[in-house]
């Protein structure tokens, strides 16, 4: 199915629409989930709430890229679920998963100045990435958005892992200088 | 800001930058019906048919069968219209419909290359090996590049200090040049000497990204560097092809929608250049073709992996192919001129019927996930990729680029072309030998070995011999 057919069921608030997602995505929102918490039962918790994430957001959302859009669904999910592990890990214990349930009673989760100012930083690094030439560029999403692992990266491209490593290093010192220069200390 | 609002900031790089991060790997796309369990040798070439001959229809499906009975071709489960259809491919030369490579297989013994499957103990040695790292060695001429780097104070990160271009002859050294201030890309070896191309270092978007080539003799004196400069923001260099009368043609990518041809005299003038906008493909391969070239042009997100442009030597775009069967669908692997004709190298797969996630595996993967299949055995996963494909081996004449034969291989992709040191053309087919299922890596779903086997052909086109390579290459899909 298309994905604008799917979209569309979203928007009628149709329940194939989740299957149909599942389906065409299942794989790909696990593998990013995977990267991140390297654990099945977490990913699979994650793609599962991502599909739900989704469903809330259509309407009013109706996105270009219906791939990339649950990719970054999952990822923050994804995020969420490591700090809350390694929360745990630390000794939170249960409270660190109380905590991580009462965020859902918040308005939005975080306070107006912190979501401007991750708005900016969005806008930053978005600029940074697209200043890039082509394959920094590349490596740089496939590190950083899609947390893949630098010999995942170095295969992708036909790279060696050294290389891949080096160009890593170096734009991450250009990103600092980047996010100097934009105001972040 | 901590590491996690740094993280979660990449959500703002735009999509069309994630999309582009997609295309490099090695294939794509989702599900359609379980079509690998019937794919077979759909080895089909459509070469932009137009017109049409309106004959009588028994006159011509008459026509068919004396041709099949003269030719020695079985017409043994072909309808009356496969008949007509076979002999119009087959007289015409453009080898377009599907049943052609089923009748040819059959009557031509040796069309179809036999390879047999590989047994325990070849397994057990290629497991051994360490398969993730590409142990090839490389025949006839190859460059490998090393980049250098330095740390500029006044920027406070390293910048690029030179490229250590290394350039070998059937995996000996022949020599090392160095090119400061230059991104080496790769290089071709030409009947002048070596071309050698890459692109200057960048850091912010508001420098310009350059191209430039240089000429390398045999000892590995740099004797010329010249920058393009054809007015574009960024231009970078996809192939360097030998004229064969002492110049050589640079073809360009600009502004990433323009292909742009270029002359340059052995001295390093430019003669002239010109530019056509051909949409946004990428321009993956360029080789001589008669008077002029044929360019390989390729998109992987709209799934255009075998779309290929004829220029003359002037740079104007004659004709447009785009290789695709009925039932399957091309990648082109590589190409070269080689005894005044042009080889490609492709594999064939089924065709899917959606777009969008691994596509040359989709049914195998439908399949699995159908079936709720999560751990599957090599021995269960092989066969089923190995049915997937098929490595093809496509002639083109020097005149009008269309095919006049091939050959395939079962089970396999087309791999590499080149010219040995006997003067032979070799091409490297990989057979795929082992497979693992790994739903849960990003880059790939299933992973896994191809053995190499080595084909030689003389300057006619014959086959002189098949070999094990004794090398192998990773598989990831």
């Amino acid at each position: 199915m298309e994905d604008s057919q799917i979209i569309e069921l979203y928007w009628k608030k149709n329940t194939d629409a989740i299957s149909k997602t599942a389906d065409k995505y299942g794989a790909y929102c696990y593998a990013i989930a995977e990267n991140i918490l390297h654990n099945h039962e977490d990913s699979e918790d994650c793609v599962n709430d991502t599909w739900l994430h989704a469903w809330n957001a259509m309407p009013p959302q109706k996105p270009n890229v219906l791939r990339l859009f649950l990719a970054k669904i999952t990822r923050n999910l994804s995020l969420d679920l490591l700090n809350v592990r390694n929360a745990e890990k630390r000794g939170g214990g249960e409270i660190a998963l109380v905590l991580g349930e009462l965020v859902e009673c918040l308005n939005g989760g975080v306070d107006t100045e912190t979501a401007y100012e991750a708005k900016e930083l969005r806008q930053c690094i978005r600029r940074f990435v697209r200043s890039l030439p082509e394959r920094e560029g590349n490596v740089l999403v496939r590190r950083y958005f899609f947390a893949e692992s630098i010999a995942d990266i170095a295969r992708r491209y036909g790279l060696t892992e050294n290389h891949v490593a080096v160009m890593l290093s170096r734009t991450r010192k250009k990103l600092k200088a980047h996010l100097l220069k934009e105001g972040y200390q | 800001m901590n590491k996690n609002d740094l993280f979660r900031a990449f959500d703002g790089v735009d999509d069309d930058i994630l999309e582009r991060s997609e295309l490099s790997t090695a294939l794509r796309r989702p599900p359609a019906c379980r079509k690998w369990l019937a794919v077979a040798a759909c080895l089909v070439l459509i070469v932009s048919l137009t017109g049409g001959i309106l004959v009588a229809e028994a006159k011509e499906y008459n026509a068919a069968v004396d041709f099949f009975k003269e030719n020695g071709l079985s017409t043994e489960g072909l309808s009356r219209s496969d008949v007509k259809a076979v002999y119009r491919d087959i007289t015409s030369q453009h080898f377009t419909y599907d049943k052609t490579a089923e009748v040819i297989e059959r009557a031509v013994p040796g069309l179809e290359i036999d390879q047999r499957q590989p047994t325990p103990e070849e397994l057990a040695a290629l497991w051994d090996r360490n398969v993730w790292r590409n142990t090839r060695l490389e025949i006839g001429f190859s460059y490998r590049v090393d980049v250098r780097e330095k740390l500029d104070e006044g920027l406070g990160f390293d910048v690029l200090d030179r490229s250590v271009l290394e350039c070998y002859r059937d995996g000996g050294l022949l020599w090392t040049a160095e090119f400061p201030g230059l991104y080496v890309e790769d290089g071709a070896h030409t009947s002048a000497g070596t071309a050698v191309w890459g692109h200057n270092d960048t850091w912010s978007s508001e420098q310009p990204a350059r191209s430039s080539v240089a000429r390398v003799d045999e000892n590995g004196n740099v004797l010329w560097q010249r920058q393009l400069d054809h007015g574009f923001e960024r231009e970078y260099i996809a192939a360097v092809v030998d004229n064969g009368d002492g110049t050589w043609a640079v073809v360009s990518r600009g502004d990433f929608k323009y292909l742009c041809l270029s002359q340059y005299d052995m001295d390093g003038n430019e003669l002239f250049n010109y530019v056509t906008e051909v949409g946004n493909y990428g321009i993956w391969n360029a080789v001589r073709l008669g008077d002029g070239y044929l360019v390989q042009l390729g998109n992987t997100m709209d799934g255009e992996t075998a779309r290929l442009v004829k220029l003359n030597r002037e740079g104007d775009l004659l004709d447009t192919f785009v290789y695709e069967g009925e039932d399957c669908d091309y990648t082109i692997t590589d190409m070269i001129e080689f005894g005044d004709r042009v080889y490609l190298s492709a594999y064939a797969v089924p065709k899917q019927k959606e777009k969008g996630g691994r596509y040359e595996i989709a049914d195998v993967l439908d399949y699995l996930f159908s079936n709720n299949i999560w751990e599957i055995s090599s021995e269960e996963l092989t066969p089923m990729v190995r049915d997937n494909y098929t490595a093809v081996l496509l002639l083109c004449d020097p005149e009008g680029g269309a095919p006049e034969t091939f050959y395939s291989v079962k089970g396999s992709l087309g791999g590499k072309l080149a010219v040995n040191g006997s003067g032979e053309l070799a091409w490297d087919v990989e057979s795929v030998v082992n497979t693992f299922f790994s739903p849960a890596t990003s880059s790939f779903t299933i992973g896994g070995t191809c053995q190499v086997f080595r084909y030689t052909f003389d300057g006619a086109g014959t086959l002189l011999r098949q070999e094990d390579a004794g090398e192998t290459v990773p598989y990831h899909r």
